[in-house]
């Protein structure tokens, strides 16, 4: 990750950060109006609050929080699937049925089921390919934390995309 | 290490990262080479992962993206600094032109600047009530517009058009502007936001549009849309909105138009 001068000009950052900040926030909030509209409002904090900014190493996790306080404020309603739902899912048996079963609409919807910070920590490891010590230092939460949620997103994904192989579950055990 | 704690753990972590510098994960690692039915679910989930990984990344960037965020936010970064003072040079320049004048042309030019300055208030553009509005945020820690004193009438402020009339929660409110104790500008606020009306008299820089809805809105420092009416120079704000209210506000003004 760069290091900008926290001084630099809003294109500047905006040059450095929108296009990673509109592939999350398009994950994140599953439309590409609403992605675009969290963008703004991050690089919005960025102008007027980015002298608040300590460490400019930390622009990017800085922008990151920024625009998932705003995808909260705005779904303060949504209702995703409880914690205690994201249990261990059956498996498939072959990798070729994987190519049939996921595709961009049901993967999303999988995401879209998750709390926030469930699929924060899920996109960023599947999106970035950070590593879960990345992926804490970018949403500000603990290693064992990170670790937690990927490993519980992860198991709600397999349950939620491969729903019909019963039977495998013991590979699972 | 438990089969169940191996595969938690490998199911965060990634097999070429710096995550196998990590003990508890080492020791994850070795379980695959001594279990083989959890080598063979640990194998599967790789798979797993790498097709959700290459769908989650088919996100379509807009090629204007970038662009369009500068366009929207960067002019009003560098709009306070467009009507700065001029450079140095230039400066210098007019005050050497002013020396050479006649003493007293001099003297008399400068009596009636000074006269001027005392009896006409200065004109205002939108970046003065921009400023005046994050003053009155600091000072007050919440700007509430409703709470601003009743408008003096020093001019006809009345919102000349009916679908902003309708916004209004109230009369208008009075601001001093230019801190001079007197007001200058009208305030209506609304539900999210308010209107400022400046005098046909103080516009410095009147806007060029006739309507909000054929104005550009500004995002920052504040969602803010600006235009002339009635040589008035009106200024919406939606301080806390985002730029898809200030879009939609400005939308459904306009459409209730037609």
């Amino acid at each position: 990750m760069n290091s900008p001068n926290p001084r630099q000009p809003l294109s500047a950052l905006i040059e450095e950060h929108a296009e990673f900040l509109y592939r999350f926030a398009y994950r994140l909030s599953g439309s590409g109006a609403d992605a675009e509209d969290l963008v703004q409002q991050a690089f919005l904090a960025a102008h007027t609050k980015l002298d608040q900014l300590r460490d400019p190493a930390k622009t990017r996790a800085w922008l990151v929080t920024v625009l998932r306080n705003a995808y909260r404020k705005q779904n303060r309603r949504e209702r995703p699937l409880p914690i205690s739902r994201l249990d261990s899912p059956p498996e498939p048996v072959t990798e070729s049925d994987l190519e049939q079963l996921l595709n961009v609409d049901s993967v999303q919807a999988a995401l879209n089921d998750l709390p926030e910070e469930f699929r924060s920590a899920l996109i960023l490891f599947y999106f970035d390919e950070l590593s879960y010590k990345e992926i804490a230092e970018l949403l500000d939460v603990p290693i064992g934390t990170v670790m937690s949620r990927l490993s519980r997103g992860k198991s709600h994904l397999r349950a939620r995309l491969l729903p019909d192989f019963a039977g495998s579950r013991a590979r699972d055990a | 290490m438990e089969c169940r704690t191996a595969r938690e753990l490998l199911d965060a972590a990634r097999p070429e990262s710096v995550d196998r510098e990590d003990a508890e994960l080492q020791a994850a690692f070795a379980h695959l080479d001594e279990c083989d039915a959890c080598a063979e679910v640990v194998e599967f989930r790789r798979g797993f992962d790498r097709r959700v990984g290459a769908i989650v990344r088919q996100v379509c960037v807009p090629a204007d993206l970038q662009s369009r965020l500068v366009q929207a936010l960067v002019p009003v970064d560098v709009a306070p600094q467009a009507s700065a003072v001029p450079p140095l040079e230039v400066r210098h320049r007019r005050r050497a032109l002013i020396l050479a004048a006649s003493a007293a042309a001099l003297l008399i030019a400068a009596g009636w600047s000074f006269y001027a300055a005392r009896s006409l208030p200065a004109p205002l553009a939108a970046a003065d009530v921009l400023d005046w509005w994050r003053s009155e945020l600091a000072r007050q820690s919440g700007f509430d517009a409703a709470a601003l004193p009743e408008f003096d009438g020093s001019f006809d402020a009345a919102l000349g058009d009916g679908r902003w009339r309708s916004l209004a929660q109230s009369g208008p409110r009075g601001a001093d502007i230019d801190r001079d104790g007197t007001h200058d500008a009208a305030v209506f606020p609304f539900v999210g936001g308010f209107v400022v009306v400046v005098g046909p008299d103080r516009v410095a820089d009147p806007p060029s549009n006739a309507s909000a809805s054929a104005a550009t809105p500004v995002y920052a420092p504040v969602p803010h849309v600006a235009w002339t009416h009635a040589r008035c120079m009106h200024i919406c704000f939606l301080p806390g909105g985002t730029p898809r209210q200030m879009q939609q506000l400005v939308r459904n003004i306009s459409s209730s138009a037609a």
